[in-house]
């Protein structure tokens, strides 16, 4: 089952702006049965904006060893073993790039670009293994990661992206409200960073589709589609758990890796 | 051929590297203003404007702002890095130049940081080898991209100030940096805890934001000629919007172990981007870019050679 991409996914991922309109009012008549459910159950309501929206502010992290390998692994020295998060574990690379990713692996410890503390490219800074803060405005979901300073503008007010290709870490997020879930478009990335440590790649061509939903007031589902016609051969999901951080005197440190080597000539 | 590798050649590259730190457009944008004639932004104000207040009761200060006047070359002459390589041959020209009012507004009318003598000769030294930098220690914390530290981001680029219950929020367009100011009346995080933003608590006295600044790594400087504080600074920052587009901004900086007494320094935001509503803070990714910083440095002899030879010229 989890071989085969969420349908509502993989419709997102085709709709254009015209067609939108007709999919909102699908997700409305669909919503309306779901939401009568939750209304009649005795679980507590999820947090809610002024504007009606989910409430994702506050702080979140993974538990996962995605960032070392988000397929399937066995333990090494200092890396847990995990399982992967990628839907069916495989990952759909085109013959040459099975074997870049081969020779990546081969590199990882000197050649992933997160070892020299570069901004780790979307979806891999979700699931590096630090916090980070969601703070909800209408007009934006603003997301502020503690790794490397880094942070995200993911857009709700309808603009689009902007002309490009533009080559960016991070790329340009534009989000809209698909009933309950946040749907980011992400495009406009360069090709210099890797999903994991394990030297799973992309390239500029990258678009990722990146759905935000609560599971519970505590608990957010993220999903991202990743679609890369130069690099695999079909779009692949793959998914975290987000947890809330719950600790009453939570905040957002920092970690400025490349600094670490210089700090001793700053006393 | 190494002696050809000079002061200028070095100032250029610093030039480079500077102007490559996206100093804000809002100098050009800013209504015209003459901070060396103009009156001093600490200067109370009688303007009787009173900010909107979105539901959850704090005055607005929303929107994007900047600096007038901008820039981190030099806190007691402010000014950007940017036109480094034009002033000094502008000087070897035999044009003096004319200081621009320093943002230290207290002591006044000095205007330098008071610091204890040993300070005052770390600050010197560092100023020295700006532009003939022989050690890492001389290259300014911005040339690395580290973290701007205390105060200095407000005057590095522009920013936008983003307001949701309980937070303000600063995001700066140079080097993407961001800050997170709790309004929760917290203590701050314990003594081994040291941050390169330092750690913010807020609270409002009116229509002032008043964020106190401990638990500082201080390994941010305050600009490019080296004023510097410790990481037992304690910083308070106050910002009073006084119209619908302009800031006052204070900071005072108390901290034994570098100044002789507190001091102050002050500074004005203006609304920026007001006739591009759609302008959005783009990403900044300024360590990913880095390349050259620690090519700048030169050995010791040959920045001495320069710095005998500049003096041959000026005169």
């Amino acid at each position: 089952m989890p071989e085969t991409p969420s349908l509502l996914a993989l419709i997102s991922l085709r709709f254009t702006h015209a067609r939108r309109v007709h999919f909102l009012l699908l997700a409305i008549v669909f919503a309306l049965p779901m939401h009568a459910t939750a209304q009649t159950s005795s679980e507590p309501s999820l947090p809610r904006a002024a504007d009606g929206k989910p409430d994702f502010s506050g702080f979140w992290q993974v538990i996962t060893s995605a960032n070392w390998d988000i397929q399937d692994h066995s333990a090494q020295k200092g890396i847990p073993a995990g399982r992967g998060i990628v839907a069916g574990n495989e990952i759909p690379y085109q013959p040459w790039a099975a074997a870049k990713k081969k020779e990546n692996y081969e590199n990882r410890n000197t050649a992933d670009p997160e070892i020299k503390s570069y901004l780790p490219g979307v979806p891999r800074i979700t699931y590096t293994p630090f916090p980070f803060q969601i703070v909800q405005t209408p007009q934006q979901v603003l997301v502020l990661y503690e790794y490397v300073h880094a942070s995200r503008h993911l857009y709700t007010n309808g603009s689009d992206h902007p002309p490009g290709h533009i080559d960016w870490w991070l790329g340009d997020s534009r989000a809209h409200w698909d009933g309950d879930t946040l749907v980011s478009d992400v495009i406009d990335f360069n090709d210099q960073t890797w999903f994991d440590r394990a030297g799973n790649f992309h390239s500029d061509a990258l678009h990722v589709v990146e759905r935000y939903k609560f599971l519970d007031a505590d608990h957010i589902s993220y999903e991202a589609t990743v679609e890369d016609p130069k690099v695999f051969t079909r779009p692949w999901q793959l998914s975290v758990v987000l947890y809330r951080h719950k600790e009453k005197t939570f905040q957002l440190l920092d970690y400025e890796g490349y600094a670490f080597d210089y700090e001793q000539y700053y006393p | 051929m190494r002696i050809r590798f000079n002061a200028l050649m070095v100032a250029s590259l610093t030039t480079v590297i500077f102007s490559l730190t996206p100093m804000s457009s809002f100098a050009q944008q800013a209504p015209a203003s003459s901070p060396s004639t103009g009156q001093s932004p600490s200067a109370p104000t009688t303007n009787k404007w009173t900010p909107s207040r979105p539901p959850d009761g704090q005055p607005d200060l929303q929107g994007f702002w900047g600096a007038v006047p901008s820039g981190t070359f030099d806190v007691t002459d402010p000014r950007t890095g940017g036109g480094r390589l034009d002033e000094l041959l502008r000087i070897r020209a035999g044009n003096v130049r004319v200081p621009k009012a320093s943002r230290v507004v207290d002591p006044d009318p000095d205007g330098k940081i008071p610091y204890q003598s040993w300070a005052a000769t770390k600050q010197k030294d560092l100023e020295a080898h700006i532009d003939d930098p022989t050690k890492p220690e001389h290259i300014d914390t911005q040339a690395r991209c580290f973290l701007d530290g205390a105060t200095r981001g407000f005057f590095h680029s522009g920013f936008e100030i983003v307001q949701v219950p309980g937070y303000v929020v600063f995001l700066f367009d140079g080097n993407s940096e961001t800050r997170v100011v709790p309004l929760d009346g917290g203590p701050h995080v314990g003594k081994g805890l040291q941050l390169w933003m330092g750690d913010s608590r807020g609270h409002w006295e009116g229509n002032t934001l008043v964020i106190d600044i401990t638990n500082l790594n201080a390994k941010a400087r305050l600009d490019m000629v080296g004023n510097f504080y410790s990481s037992s600074a304690h910083v308070v920052e106050r910002l009073t919007r006084v119209d619908a587009k302009t800031i006052r901004y204070e900071a005072s900086f108390d901290d034994p172990t570098v100044y002789t007494r507190p001091w102050k320094m002050a500074g004005r935001f203006v609304s920026g981007h007001v006739n591009d509503p759609g302008y959005e803070i783009w990403e900044d990714a300024c360590h990913e870019g880095e390349r050259s910083a620690d090519r700048m440095i030169i050995p010791a002899n040959v920045a001495k050679e320069n710095a005998e030879r500049a003096k041959t010229i000026q005169k």
